[in-house]
């Protein structure tokens, strides 16, 4: 027994060691854009392994990157416009799987197998046809509601896959039917019982998004063409060059846009494992 | 409670519930999807305002254009690559960092953390690493596989684009593995353990069973994503060596606005979504349909 | 839910009040300078008009907001520069969204792209007579495009280590062909520098340019490189009979045999090429002047740099350099009201007409210009150069003929050449099969 003991936490220690190795592999592009993001260009060049510019930190990379990117305003808009999008990709798609799951209507099968099939449609089908439509035709692009709603639009067919996944394995019928004899119409069912039950899949696919869209550029640089409107992911462009990039300033740039998200991954990742259901009801 | 509803109540409630996603869903993917189907019968540039209905023409020429079908073969192989070498480490680090290793939490922040940093920089940073750290590190330590850039030899800048995509993609999937595990009941596990089930059969027909559903949408994702490659594949290798690396989906860029041959390019991206469309769909068809006799 | 959501919101905001509060100082402040209206260019508009300029060649928007703003003082125009890498997809984007920009610079391709349509006809601005019409980009004898910078493909080179290595004076004009260039590399192999010659790995840069000095130094002419091309395009000939490309091809063989990356040719790091070249690790960039840019943060005071034409054998135009308007300006009609063109078009006089406007172009915008009434002296070594050459009329005309998929066609070929995966008769071949589908666009 004792023996087995011993295997059992070398085997742990072993496992322990092996996944910090592997993550500290993970993390060395990581810890290349912080070092490069405190070096000037030309020392990032001429001296790519070294971990201090030989000037001493460039913390001006910071300063140049916050004022010409106009750091504030661009991160207004990164936070305004990712934060609506999530708030309707989590509510209206966790909506529209619940009833995918628990109905077997026509027109549910047939609208969950478009959305499905729509994943895979290159950005580029669909890319001039859109700023058509909307731009010349309508005239309502450089608005953040237009992206708002077009961040909806196309991110929902992956949260309602999603979403429709963890409701048909893990959200007991049971319960609902329980709520039901109480005399709750669907809409009551669905946001007394079945939405906070959802939580770890809706943490994870507000986490998934959240960054999905943070970082976006596509989409933004087609509806978004005026300064004042541009996210961070455009206003970075400020430093790329015809022929070379603006290195130190780019990773500055960067790191400062990606603080916020750790600080809210952090935040979410509890709730990923929280959340857990109980699988009792269902075995 | 939803069995004996009328046609009208029905429709209400469909609004009601899948109402919002539907119409906007309609309005930006499929209404410009349909007008894209549309100028792949045209002969419109993509920047002039001529616009002349020419039929299947455009369908023709990319019958002809060999380099689109070889830039086609080669998506598919580095995504079944990928896919592959994603989901094995993803399922891997999922499976370690649920059974209840020290620093579990800080473990998976730490795998997630190349998600944070977005497509274009993203290989920039690799381009530097493999380019000119790694060719810089056979100074000091010697190795003959770094003495040479990695994207300056076909193969070697092929291995890059899958190790990147790995690197990338990897933590994401194991989001999705994490949450599948642990929706397994412990329950069932313990009782297995009692009866005296190894682990290895525990994984086997108790695990891998009940993880059937992430494991569909983990290949779904990381199949489509992997063939919609673009930033990666401009910011690494620039289809590089010398055209060697070039995706689908770079080639039907600067098909669409380099060669200002839209027409070409958009029923080239047609022919593509079609063909992602065929595996990915049935990928998960098989799948499901595995889901359910297990 | 609905308490994650919350926090959420919390947790972003207290993120960015955090941010913004070391934002005090960080205020853009006002240009000082201004300037008078020139009432040769127009009057001040009375009411302030918007427009947008979309820039392509990245390196100026600094110094084209600086004019803008000045611009915009005077004659009461507000211009918001707007910036992009890729001027195809972005134009393209643009007009389609009906938000085209109303002055775009741009490349010869979207030029000829828009012309007739979409742009406006500048035939009869003031600056055409004044070199507009040499150099701007004609549409059935219109001119379109208002020429932005005048450019050179040629050796970059630097001249004071060149001449510590040599012990002598470096006279550019002694090495303007092969054989002379040959017994220079010679020289400074012996005196210890191995690889005296930088090429890059970029596609445009290893893979297209390469393949235009061929058409390039057929005689000298766009009209001779043209009839080349269109002999090719009958069968009358083919490149492995033309003389020409082998002679450019054998130029090419020894920057390639003495290449610094030459180990790795397709590795080459443009910034660290910029660095070999200022430091004197090596004495020729294959480039073009408009690198300056990119070189100038590793250039090393006291020493200088200076442009050389490329060196070939038998060729009437040797010792000449690559002259061509490599970014044209235009304005759109489609979008732009009235007032938005009118705005536009003197914009476009003030920067060639104006004093001021012409400081903004030379000395903000570092550019060498096509207008003969602009008598400043530019700005950097490489631009200095290229002057020089314009001047004493040593320039041949650079290939703006080919058709759009002329670069993702080729490149790639002659990038495998200089790798050593392609022989020179395999390069011919492919060159022959290209221009065989395809004519000159004239």
């Amino acid at each position: 027994m004792d023996r087995e003991n011993t295997k059992a936490k070398a085997l742990t220690i072993l496992k322990t060691v092996f996944v910090y190795l592997l993550l500290i592999l993970y993390m060395v592009p990581f810890a290349l854009v912080l070092i490069n993001s405190l070096k000037s260009k030309v020392n990032i060049v001429r001296y790519p392994l070294e971990l201090v510019d030989p000037n001493g930190p460039q913390w001006g990379n910071y300063v140049t990157a916050w004022v010409d990117m106009e750091f504030p305003k661009a991160f207004m808009n990164s936070f305004i416009i990712t934060g609506f999008s999530i708030l309707l990709l989590i509510v209206f798609s966790a909506m529209a799987a619940y009833l995918f799951v628990r109905t077997d209507w026509k027109v549910c099968k047939v609208s969950f197998s478009v959305m499905v099939a729509s994943m895979v449609i290159p950005f580029q089908v669909i890319m001039i046809p859109l700023v058509s439509i909307y731009g010349a035709k309508f005239g309502i692009l450089n608005s953040k509601t237009t992206l708002i709603l077009m961040n909806f639009g196309f991110g929902t067919a992956m949260c309602t896959f999603m979403c429709h996944g963890f409701i048909k394995s893990s959200i007991p019928m049971a319960i609902e039917e329980a709520a039901r004899i109480d005399g709750s119409s669907p809409m009551g069912v669905f946001f007394r019982i079945v939405f906070p039950l959802m939580k770890p899949i809706l943490s994870t696919i507000a986490i998934l998004e959240i960054l999905g869209l943070w970082n976006d550029y596509l989409l933004p640089s087609l509806v978004l063409t005026h300064k004042e409107l541009y996210t961070l992911p455009i206003a970075i462009r400020t430093f790329y060059g015809s022929f070379s990039n603006d290195y130190g300033n780019i990773m500055a740039g960067l790191v400062m846009s990606v603080f916020p998200i750790i600080v809210i991954y952090l935040f979410f990742q509890k709730h990923i494992t929280a959340g857990i259901i109980s699988g009792a009801v269902k075995s | 409670m939803w069995g004996k509803l009328n046609a009208k109540q029905k429709a209400l409630y469909f609004l009601g519930f899948a109402g919002p996603a539907m119409i906007f869903f309609i309005m930006v993917v499929l209404v410009p999807l349909c007008y894209g189907v549309y100028l792949t019968f045209t002969d419109w540039n993509g920047i002039s305002l001529d616009m002349n209905f020419i039929g299947l023409e455009n369908y023709r020429q990319v019958f002809h254009d060999s380099v689109f079908w070889r830039s086609l073969g080669l998506t598919i192989i580095y995504s079944a690559v990928a896919v592959v070498t994603t989901n094995l480490v993803a399922f891997g680090l999922a499976y370690l960092l649920t059974s209840k290793m020290k620093g579990q939490n800080f473990l998976r922040a730490g795998f997630f953390t190349p998600n944070l940093i977005g497509g274009i920089i993203l290989g920039y940073i690799w381009q530097f690493l493999f380019s000119r750290v790694l060719v810089n590190l056979y100074d000091y330590i010697g190795l003959e596989i770094f003495r040479r850039s990695w994207l300056s030899s076909t193969g070697l800048a092929f291995a890059a684009l899958v190790i990147v995509t790995t690197w990338q993609y990897s933590g994401y999937m194991m989001l999705i593995y994490i949450s599948g595990f642990v929706g397994i009941p412990q329950d069932m596990i313990e009782a297995a353990r009692i009866d005296g089930a190894k682990e290895g059969t525990i994984t086997r027909k108790i695990r891998l069973p009940l993880m059937m559903p992430s494991v569909v949408i983990c290949l779904f994702l990381s199949i489509t994503r992997t063939f919609k490659v673009y930033d990666l594949n401009l910011s690494l290798t620039e289809g590089g060596p010398y055209g060697t690396t070039k995706m689908a989906s770079m080639h039907i860029f600067s098909k669409a606005f380099e060669e200002y041959r839209y027409g070409i390019g958009q029923a080239e991206a047609l022919v593509f979504f079609i063909v992602i469309a065929a595996i990915a769909l049935t990928q998960t068809y098989i799948g499901k349909k595995r889901e359910v006799e297990m | 839910m609905k308490k994650i959501l919350a926090v959420f919101l919390v947790v972003l905001l207290s993120c960015f009040t955090l941010f913004a509060g070391g934002n005090k100082e960080a205020a853009a402040t006002a240009p000082e300078a201004t300037v008078a209206v020139n009432p040769e260019i127009g009057e001040a508009f009375a009411k302030t008009v918007n427009i947008s300029l979309m820039n392509s060649k990245p390196e100026i928007t600094d110094a084209l907001e600086e004019g803008a703003a000045l611009f915009g003082s005077a004659y009461n125009v507000n211009i918001e520069i707007v910036e992009t890498d890729n001027p195809g997809l972005t134009i393209a984007q643009r007009y389609a969204s009906g938000d085209a920009p109303t002055i775009a610079i741009v490349d010869s391709a979207q030029v000829k792209e828009l012309a007739g349509q979409r742009i406006a006809d500048l035939s009869s601005e003031p600056w055409v007579a004044v070199g507009g019409d040499v150099m701007g980009y004609k549409v059935d004898g219109k001119i379109y495009g208002m020429p932005l910078t005048i450019e050179s493909m040629c050796l970059l080179y630097n001249k004071t280590v060149i001449e510590d290595l040599l012990g002598r004076e470096f006279v550019p004009e002694d090495y303007v062909t092969l054989d002379q260039f040959k017994t220079l590399i010679d020289e400074l192999v012996a005196a210890g520098m191995e690889t005296p010659v930088i090429l890059c790995s970029e596609d445009w840069a290893l893979g297209h340019k390469p393949i235009q000095y061929v058409y390039d130094y057929q005689d000298g002419t766009k009209a001779g490189a043209i009839a080349f091309l269109k002999e090719v395009n009958s069968g009358a000939t083919t490149f492995e009979d033309n003389e020409v490309f082998n002679n450019v091809y054998d130029t090419l063989d020894l920057f390639i045999e003495y290449n610094i990356n030459r180990d790795d040719p397709l590795a080459a790091d443009y910034d660290l090429n910029a660095s070999y070249l200022a430091d004197g690790e090596a004495a020729f960039w294959v480039n073009g002047t408009w690198a300056w840019p990119d070189f100038a943060p590793y250039a090393v005071e006291g020493s200088e740099y200076g442009i050389l034409p490329f060196p070939i054998n038998d060729s009437p135009v040797q010792g000449k350099v690559v002259v061509d308007s490599t970014k044209y300006i235009v304005a759109d009609i489609i979008n732009a009201s009235e007032e938005q063109q009118q705005a536009a078009k003197m914009f476009l006089n003030w920067l060639v007409m104006d004093p001021a406007g012409q400081d903004v172009l030379i000395n903000k915008c570092q550019i060498v210009t096509a207008f003969s009434n602009i008598t400043l002296p530019p700005t950097n070594p490489f631009n200095l150069g290229l002057q020089e050459y314009i001047n004493a009329g040593m320039t041949i005309d650079g290939a703006s003929y080919m058709p759009s998929d002329h670069r993702t066609v080729l490149a790639p070929t002659m990038q495998a050449y200089a790798a050593g995966e392609v022989t020179r008769a395999e390069l011919a071949t492919a060159l022959d099969n290209y221009w065989k589908a395809n004519l000159p666009v004239e």
